[in-house]
């Protein structure tokens, strides 16, 4: 642990900030759902900065919890993935 | 065994550096394709040499030759489809 | 290594930046792929090999995979050239700035705290029968946790099911997979070694970095591949012995807690001497409704049938 800044929680900021500008000005659907990952992303990040504090080792829970957010973040994705193809079939359907 | 672990290394960079100039610089598809799995086959090779001579165990080395061959494997089948790929894609376009 | 990890923070969040700005949405989707694997190596530097792994089949492979077959899927755009008001940007950015400091300010002013849970599960490590201390936690210390997050994974599997656009059927005109000597070959060497890749990490995961969840990753990345080189394919129809498959890792993992009640007193409280073999069997039909679910997520069909060979 190195005093003062440590860049992986200044990266976990910049992701979280990023994310969510993304989320908002992005217009496309997948454009969005990526800004989405990202956000998440960040927020991992920031879990395993803080895990890495406990004295007595890397604190297993985040990690845990971080493990099953990352294979719960892409069912959701592709959840979301669904969602945009059928809104692309119901908007060509309607174009016809 | 450390000197000549740290040469491979060292090499081994230069070649990824190479490949990625070539990704970067060369003009079409096929010749990129060539820059990339070439430069960095041999380059993933010598980085596993130089890491199982740091590590001086023979398990390790075992790993990272079974680590390479896949790699190697995986790079063929891979550059053979996108290859292919843009192949039909050009002939596809000239028939039309 | 300070300036490994420098490089790394930097490279994550240039590569984020590029990926959401760009216009262009196949690079913005190849960018991502690539701040995937940079999370991977990001993951092995903070000492967390559990999340390296997930995050190298999932992150890098699975979500990329899922990404660019959307992609084609929508007949291939190129993105979205609306602009939002300039009001909304200049909101946006400036909520965006402020919420990354105060989260960069937050995360290098949090008390280091010694009550932390896990604290408490490193020190009661002998107790869960592993040494591996993510494994303690997920099935063991807190099994509910894990319990739920398979409910979850199933909701999002019912909700593509619903929206009923498997993505199989619309990527059918890829002919270069088809008629090629090396393909078939590939796959008799890759699938095999990937199979035999995910059952030792789920096993592994007893007692070293590795289990249910990592080990099914790469047991579902074993499957897309199959379904992309078109020997899996999506089936309308449902089958029973899948659909069981699904929800033999939920079962399974609430019949051990409910069964040994009895013993213990309590939901999911093993017994010390039965610990090892119940949270082997559990593992195991978790990465099998895993592997099947992420599986089922990619071809967005309610069945899985054999392609042509």
């Amino acid at each position: 642990m190195m005093a003062g800044l440590d860049v992986y929680a200044l990266a976990a900021a910049a992701l979280i900030g990023l994310g969510f500008f993304g989320l908002i000005v992005q217009m496309h659907p997948l454009k969005r759902l990526l800004a989405v990952n990202v956000l998440g992303n960040g927020v991992f990040l920031a879990l395993i900065v803080i895990a890495r504090r406990l004295p007595g080792g890397p604190d297993p829970v985040p990690h845990a919890m971080v493990l099953t957010g990352i294979v719960i973040a892409v069912s959701a994705t592709a959840f979301g993935l669904a969602l945009v193809r059928r809104q692309a079939r119901d908007e060509e359907g309607d174009d016809e | 065994m450390t000197l000549p672990g740290v040469a491979l290394l060292l090499t081994g960079l230069l070649f990824y550096l190479a490949g990625t100039v070539g990704l970067l610089r060369f003009p079409d598809v096929y010749s990129r394709l060539h820059a990339i799995t070439k430069a960095d086959n041999v380059g993933l090779g010598l980085l596993c040499l130089g890491i199982a001579l740091l590590s001086s165990s023979w398990g390790i080395a075992a790993l990272l030759a079974l680590v390479w061959l896949l790699a190697i494997g995986a790079a063929t089948v891979g550059c053979h489809l996108i290859a292919r790929h843009s192949l039909l894609e050009r002939q596809r376009g000239r028939r039309e | 290594m300070i300036v490994v990890d420098t490089l790394a923070a930097l490279i994550l969040v240039v590569l984020a930046w590029r990926c959401l700005l760009l216009t262009d949405l196949f690079r913005s989707i190849v960018l991502f792929i690539v701040f995937g694997l940079l999370m991977a190596l990001a993951w092995a530097r903070l000492d967390a090999p559990d999340l390296a792994l997930a995050e190298a089949a999932i992150g890098a492979g699975l979500l990329g995979v899922l990404l660019l077959g959307t992609w084609r899927a929508m007949g291939s755009p190129d993105g979205d050239h609306r602009q939002p008001g300039r009001a909304l940007q200049v909101i946006a950015a400036g909520g965006g700035m402020v919420l990354a400091v105060l989260v960069g300010i937050a995360l290098h002013q949090l008390p280091v705290s010694e009550q932390a849970a896990g604290a408490l599960a490193l020190e009661r490590l002998d107790e869960a029968a592993t040494q591996q201390p993510v494994t303690a936690v997920l099935l063991n210390f807190r099994s509910y946790d894990t319990l739920l997050e398979m409910g979850v994974l199933l909701m999002a599997l019912l909700g593509t099911w619903l929206a009923r656009v498997p993505l199989m059927e619309s990527l059918s005109g890829d002919d270069a997979s088809r008629g090629t000597e090396l393909l078939p070959v590939a796959l008799r060497v890759f699938v095999p070694v990937m199979l035999l890749v995910g059952a030792y990490l789920i096993w592994a995961g007893t007692h070293s970095p590795g289990g249910a969840f990592q080990g099914g990753a790469v047991l579902a990345a074993a499957g897309v591949l199959l379904a992309l080189a078109g020997r899996l394919r999506g089936d309308t129809g449902d089958s029973l012995p899948l659909r069981m498959l699904l929800v033999l890792g939920l079962t399974v993992f609430s019949l051990a807690g409910l069964l040994l009640i009895p013993l213990q007193g309590a939901f999911m409280a093993y017994p010390p001497t039965l610990i090892y073999p119940v949270m082997l069997i559990v593992e195991y039909s978790l990465a099998v409704s895993i592997a099947i679910t992420l599986v089922l997520l990619y071809t967005g069909s309610r069945g899985l049938r054999r392609g042509p060979a």
